[in-house]
């Protein structure tokens, strides 16, 4: 069992250093290094600001922010927790590091520094709460250079109707990106949730391994009588879904809502 | 609460920061660069020596006061001197070390006007 540690704090502004000392504790037991660690202090910092600047709208007094450490065999993962209105932030757009001095806001830089920082970015709406879910994999920390370039799983996950999971992934899908979208589904399937929708509406690229990382999955949830089906699937993807005839494996819906009715109401 | 003090070097103040700025406290921040900006003061050095940490609301502020003292009469500027590694990383992330002068000592800072 992983060491797991939580705190609950009021959404207030200056209870934010409190959640920062909070999480960088758990990164230093862990074994992060000095700069991984402040990489996890600063995805808490900007997740924290935003629930309460835009989700509690300075109102957070009786409001809380749930933060919880968990210290894994290869990862280091942080998860915040808050009451607010639904805000998904991986469907937003990036701002610009290369912008110039006239074409820039000065803000809006919060969720690209955690997508920055971390490995992997997942957001959960579960049952009316905001879940985000940011890691750190020990492995790669000491090896990041140009932070920049760094490029993180981002995964929104949703749970539109009883039972049925969907799973929205954001950029790639590429052989570094694919296991921990494997993992976050098998989590699922070996939970019993075996009816899953992967949105691909903001995936630009699947490389083989991802293709490969599809079927595997489609495969283990026909084998617990349930389905894998694919949504809103890009031009180029589907044209790469085709030449390899995956397009009459897969069910292919133009929309996540569709796919997720057509999952509820099998054919007879 | 941050520590923030303002000297004169000549015509180019200096503003000195310690402590770690984040959303709690940046605004502390904002007000000490527009108060300079807005007194005149506009052609800034921002010595970050004493900052061990700053998040996205850190930038806010700077790039607001950078924008403000550049729309000024007299060619304003907001510079960095001596940010440490880590807010240096902060800085590059957001690209700002394409569009902010940033040297490593206060001196070089200061008679870089």
């Amino acid at each position: 069992m992983p060491e797991e540690r939580r705190l609950r704090i009021p959404g207030l502004k200056d209870r934010i250093p409190a959640a920062c000392d909070f999480v960088m504790h758990a990164a230093r037991s862990a074994g992060l290094d000095e700069r991984a660690v402040h990489h996890c202090q600063l995805a808490v910092d900007e997740a924290v600001t935003n629930i309460i600047e835009h989700g509690y709208r300075g109102d957070g007094l009786n409001q809380s922010i749930e933060i919880i450490c968990r210290a894994e065999r290869d990862r280091f993962v942080i998860v915040v927790v808050d009451d607010g209105p639904p805000f998904d932030p991986l469907w937003q757009s990036d701002p610009d590091p290369l912008a110039s001095m006239e074409d820039r806001e000065p803000g809006g830089w919060g969720i690209y520094f955690i997508k920055k920082v971390m490995d992997e970015v997942v957001y959960t709406d579960e049952a009316g709460r905001n879940s985000l879910m940011m890691v750190k994999h020990v492995q790669d920390a000491p090896r990041l250079e140009n932070l920049r370039d760094h490029v993180a799983l981002k995964v929104s996950v949703s749970n539109p109707v009883d039972d049925i999971w969907l799973f929205a992934p954001h950029g790639r899908l590429d052989a570094r990106l694919c296991p921990g979208l494997d993992r976050l589904m098998t989590d699922k399937l070996e939970a019993g949730k075996c009816l899953l929708v992967l949105d691909l509406g903001d995936v630009e690229y699947v490389s083989s391994m991802g293709l490969k990382t599809m079927v595997s999955l489609w495969q283990r949830a026909r084998e617990c009588q349930g389905n894998l089906v694919l949504a809103a699937v890009q031009t180029r993807v589907h044209e790469v879904l085709q030449i390899i005839g995956l397009d009459l494996v897969f069910q292919i819906f133009p929309t996540p809502n569709e796919a997720a009715a057509a999952l509820d109401n099998p054919p007879a | 609460m941050l520590d923030i003090n303002v000297s004169a070097r000549e015509q180019v103040t200096l503003i000195e920061v310690r402590g770690r700025v984040d959303s709690a406290n940046a605004d502390q921040l904002g007000e000490a660069l527009t108060r300079e900006i807005e007194s005149g003061h506009t052609q800034i050095v921002l010595d970050l020596a004493g900052v061990e940490y700053m998040s996205s609301a850190g930038l806010r502020e700077i790039v607001s006061a950078l924008k403000r003292a550049k729309r000024g009469p007299e060619a304003g500027d907001v510079r960095i001197a001596q940010p440490s590694y880590r807010v240096r990383e902060v800085l590059e992330m957001a690209g700002l070390d394409t569009v902010l002068q940033i040297f490593p000592t206060q001196m070089e800072a200061v008679g870089s006007y």
